[in-house]
């Protein structure tokens, strides 16, 4: 509990007493008693059935029901006893989820699948310690939270508050509150204190919360643009100060046109190209691959793409081609640069040196 | 271009003098070289964080050939000047470089030619490269700047995150 916000508890207490009709004070100090979880008892029950029933649309979150419906789930639940499949239902998890959530909580405790399962559907025995209480914010979350512990102990509320809600569903065209902390029991060896692990149900999305800002206000360039980009000049003229102090441009010694270095190498920006040519016709490495590729289709990229999102998820071809050719081209460039030694035949940086001169001797203090 | 001559008997002398005896020149010239390397790196990120962004999307598909244009434009300067040093790695840097583009079809050689001042490289290509690389160049490039600085701002800032 005490990683929820005072201002968030006050915030969803106070929609509660709307709904409900009753001052904010009490909801909130029944919510500090449910959420302790120890001493969930009979009033904290009570706000759990009148809560699932009259809080009104708006002011909760509302999550559909993923499940069909409420009443064959149970009775499809084949392994599982009664009173287990009773409150299999009333926590309005789907099965498949219940049991996914069971066999991996069997293999971290090292027990059968079945027999976990057998404890979280509410065959939990006595004694243990209750589980701690659902997601604060949503107020919907507090009745199951309050009925947790009390499913966790006995059986006898459980069912009792199955019918209660079983009736509910009924005028309330099917919409129920399905924010479920399934009864999840710690492991045994769990210290008193210590939050065990939470199952969340999956809910059909939909977000609570208004997450993409409209533009709300405009700004001017100067000084909220400029200033940035003027530190970032400061920052960049900075860096290649420093840089250029600790390394020298190489200048080799004059032109000499009888003698041709071995290898010879273009500007690293064309190696990569000076590598293609290693292994196509100069005709397609040194022609059609710039021209082509380089020029026309760079440029036609708006023209061929009009997909108008700028979504990733939208654009998975797109990102796709382009990435391709970058990390081709990066690459080809990089072997080019650093791969290639004498006759420009593979060699290796590390054991034969660097055969570009643009690198050679990079750490040369003067 | 108050201590360098992109002359073939003078262009090596007036670098080595350059960054011996002027005062902060060689720290100049270092600047000069490696914020030309880091240029061309920082036009190739620039054009792929454009790209991931899908800002080149309508309104800014013009200013994405622009931005293009200023790619190629920057290869071409930085490698014009490649060459003015006039040392072994200028020569056969250049030499490499443009022998690719006597590849090009049916105009391969005008286009060397025209590249060069000849067929092969020499003091008439330091001078051509020079002159481009000064004053050609640069001018070019800075109108093609402004387009695209003006296009940004008419296209709407500069594209959200993703």
């Amino acid at each position: 509990m005490a990683d929820i916000p005072e201002s968030l508890l006050r915030r969803s207490a106070e929609a509660r007493a709307k709904a409900l009709g009753v001052p904010v004070e009490q909801v909130l100090s029944e919510m500090g008693l449910s959420a302790g979880g120890e001493t969930a008892g009979p009033p904290a029950e009570e706000v759990v059935s009148t809560g699932s029933a009259d809080l009104p649309e708006d002011t909760i979150p509302e999550e559909p029901e993923e499940a069909a419906a409420p009443e064959p789930a149970p009775a499809a639940e084949p392994a599982a006893a009664a009173a287990p499949a009773a409150a299999a239902s009333d926590s309005r998890v789907p099965e498949a989820l219940l049991r996914r959530s069971a066999e991996a909580k069997a293999k971290a405790t090292g027990r059968s699948t079945e027999e976990v399962l057998a404890e979280m559907t509410g065959g939990a025995p006595p004694g243990v310690e209750p589980p701690p209480a659902a997601p604060e914010p949503a107020p919907a979350a507090e009745p199951a939270a309050a009925a947790a512990p009390v499913a966790a102990t006995e059986t006898a509320p459980v069912t009792e508050e199955a019918s209660t809600d079983d009736t509910v569903p009924a005028s309330d065209s099917g919409r129920t509150t399905t924010v479920t902390a399934p009864p999840v029991v710690p492991p045994q060896g769990t210290p008193e204190g210590v939050r065990p692990q939470r199952l969340l149900t999956v809910v059909r999305a939909k977000s609570i919360q208004q997450v993409k800002a409209e533009p709300t206000d405009k700004v001017n360039v100067w000084p909220h643009l400029l200033l940035i980009e003027f530190v970032a000049l400061l920052g960049v003229t900075a860096f290649l100060i420093v840089l250029s102090v600790i390394l020298q441009a190489p200048l080799l010694e004059l032109a000499n046109f009888n003698a041709t270095p071995n290898p010879s190498k273009a500007p690293w920006y064309f190696l990569g190209l000076q590598e293609l040519l290693t292994y196509f016709d100069p005709q397609i490495a040194g022609v059609t691959v710039p021209t082509v590729i380089g020029l026309i289709g760079l440029m036609a990229i708006p023209y061929v793409d009009r997909n108008p999102s700028t979504k990733p998820s939208d654009r998975k071809f797109a990102i796709m081609f382009f990435t391709f050719f970058l990390v081709a081209s990066a690459t080809l460039t990089i072997i080019g640069t650093l791969f290639r030694g004498p006759g420009f035949n593979f060699s290796y940086p590390w054991s034969d040196g660097i055969w570009f001169d643009d690198l050679k001797d990079w750490i040369s203090f003067e | 271009m108050f201590y360098y001559r992109p002359t073939v008997p003078a262009a090596y002398a007036d670098i080595e003098a350059l960054s011996t005896s002027v005062a902060f020149g060689s720290l100049v010239r270092n600047m000069h070289r490696w914020g030309a390397h880091l240029m061309v790196l920082t036009v190739f990120l620039h054009m792929a964080r454009v790209f991931y962004h899908g800002a080149y999307k309508p309104p800014r598909e013009f200013n994405w050939v622009v931005g293009v244009v200023l790619l190629f434009l920057t290869l071409f300067l930085s490698f014009t000047g490649y060459l003015l040093p006039w040392d072994q790695l200028a020569l056969w840097a250049v030499t490499v470089g443009s022998n690719m583009a006597g590849f090009v079809p049916v105009f391969g050689d005008q286009v060397t030619f025209a590249l060069l001042g000849g067929v092969e490289v020499t003091g008439a290509t330091l001078l051509r490269f020079y002159v481009l690389h000064v004053l050609f160049l640069p001018f070019i490039l800075v109108i093609f700047m402004a387009v695209h600085f003006w296009r940004v701002r008419k296209d709407g800032g500069i594209s959200g995150p993703l």
